[in-house]
């Protein structure tokens, strides 16, 4: 691993004035939140910078906080807290699985939400160093190499799949996120916050160098919400999702007032499904409805040569997850 | 076999014939998976390895070499791999979390049952262990793999993707 200065700031504008400081100093910075990632990173050389600002010392954004028109989540929440967090559990049980379903309980107990949301993405090609679109060469290796776990839906010119089982929760509440950088402060919905390889094939979302997540914003949900999150491994803990669903319910008695189905796993961006969600509301949840909901959801997809597997994994998820809502005939 | 005060001498040799014989480990193993046919998931749920090793001088630690043998043989059998990109020859899934090796929620029980046959050849009456019982592991699997969804799947591991596609196939030759 190369020498790094590490940096321990107490408050974020102190942080964001360090990561400006180093960054005027010609000095590589990385920003560090649990650091379950970065530091694996840095031993296999695949970010060497000079100063690593460490934000766990930032005070005040590790809390669940209540607010009148919802919740505000501190991005240094360990995954753990989050999915034990009583309110969260209640309110916003999808968020609460997909935090609980990551990796194992060593990493949930130092891995943030901000760093889960952040983390880079976990393609071999990329993770073994090859100079791939991310690692700032012009060719992804997985078109023409192994591509089993590799993007169905919104692939090109990187296939990579975002790696997070929070992402695909967040955009289905409809959450907010508050970013803060050497310019200020500015809030992104979490649906445009994650953006396709078109944007950038380097990068998985908006974060500019220098920025910080510091707050994710959920809306207030009515009582009649319901939600899951599922994840299909391919051991039984410890990967990534090779294919997930995150769903959220607005619930009228049995009725669905309206739906919120966004995949992970399947796509360089937490995939949201418009169709099927027009398909849900308004109706009954069936086995019948939840089958028809599989077929929509891979309407669109196209595989690579070795993940044609992963359609029939993705229809039959959605299908099963949402027949989980159905009513007891 | 020693009895009583008996003074007992152990002799080892790289050449590990008396008399013209040869000591042999025997083992056969039974195992029972679940398979989730839409997500493709296979699931040991009960896994009994039976061995002949001769006498078993440290019972614990015998069960568990046995134990870790099966077990590893689980792995290989349903999810550990070692891809390499064809191109430059890099392991593309080195390392813990890449080979998917198994965690502890993928170990099953494994009973373990010991024949302690005495073919007086071994010292103490013992034979050897090692990890004999990841031989049998893998095929075990597979059997019950393909007893259970009909198809009998021809190279390892038996991933998510090789039940899918091995269930379609025969959907699809039906239909």
């Amino acid at each position: 691993m190369k020498a790094f200065t590490s940096a321990n700031p107490r408050d974020l504008a102190h942080a964001v004035t360090l990561i400006r400081q180093g960054r005027d100093a010609n000095r590589t910075v990385a920003i560090a939140g649990g650091g379950s990632d970065l530091l694996g990173m840095m031993k296999d050389r695949l970010v060497t910078p000079d100063l690593v600002v460490h934000l766990k010392a930032v005070k005040g954004l590790d809390q669940v906080k209540q607010a009148k028109d919802g919740v505000t989540i501190g991005g240094l929440i360990t995954l753990d807290a989050l999915s034990a967090h009583p309110l969260i559990r209640r309110q916003y049980a999808v968020l609460a699985e997909a935090a609980e379903g990551v990796a194992t309980p060593q990493i949930r107990n130092v891995a943030t939400l901000a760093g889960n949301l952040n983390q880079r993405p976990w393609c071999w090609y990329y993770r073994n160093g090859f100079t791939c679109l991310k690692n700032g060469g012009t060719t992804c290796y997985s078109v023409s190499g192994e591509n089993e776990f590799h993007a169905i839906f919104g692939g090109g010119p990187s296939y990579i799949v975002h790696p997070s089982d929070t992402a695909p929760a967040l955009v289905a509440l409809d959450a907010t996120f508050r970013i803060v950088g050497p310019d200020g402060e500015r809030r992104v919905p979490a649906a445009e916050f994650f953006t396709l390889p078109t944007v950038d094939p380097a990068r998985e979302n908006v974060l500019k160098d220098g920025e910080v997540l510091a707050e994710i914003v959920l809306p207030a949900r009515a009582a009649s919400t319901r939600s899951t999150y599922h994840k299909i491994l391919d051991r039984e803990a410890w990967t990534h999702a090779v294919v997930s669903a995150a769903v959220v319910l607005d619930m009228n008695k049995e009725v669905v007032r309206a739906a919120r189905v966004v995949l992970g796993g399947v796509a360089p961006i937490p995939w949201r499904l418009p169709e099927v969600e027009k398909m849900l509301a308004g109706q009954r949840i069936t086995p019948a409805l939840a089958a028809k909901a599989g077929d929509a959801a891979v309407a669109g997809a196209r595989p690579l040569a070795k993940k044609g597997y992963k359609v029939p994994l993705t229809r039959n998820m959605v299908k099963r997850t949402l027949a989980g809502f159905a009513a007891p005939a | 076999m020693p009895k009583g005060d008996d003074v007992l001498i152990g002799t080892a040799t790289p050449n590990p014939t008396v008399q013209g014989k040869v000591r042999s480990t025997f083992g056969a193993h039974f195992v029972e998976v679940e398979v989730d046919t839409d997500l493709g998931r296979a699931h040991v749920t009960k896994y009994v390895a039976v061995h002949d090793c001769g006498r078993i001088i440290n019972p614990l630690t015998a069960r568990s070499q046995i134990r870790g043998g099966a077990q590893m043989g689980i792995g290989m059998a349903l999810h550990e791999d070692l891809l390499y990109d064809r191109r430059s020859g890099t392991p593309l899934t080195a390392g813990y979390y890449g080979a998917r090796i198994s965690t502890h929620l993928d170990a099953p029980e494994i009973d373990v049952i010991f024949i302690e046959s005495d073919d007086g050849l071994g010292p103490f009456g013992a034979k050897s262990m090692g990890e004999s019982s990841k031989v049998p592991a893998p095929a075990a699997v597979a059997n019950a793999v393909a007893n259970a969804i009909g198809v009998r799947m021809k190279d390892l591991p038996i991933t998510r993707d090789k039940i899918v596609a091995a269930l379609a196939a025969r959907t699809g030759a039906r239909s």
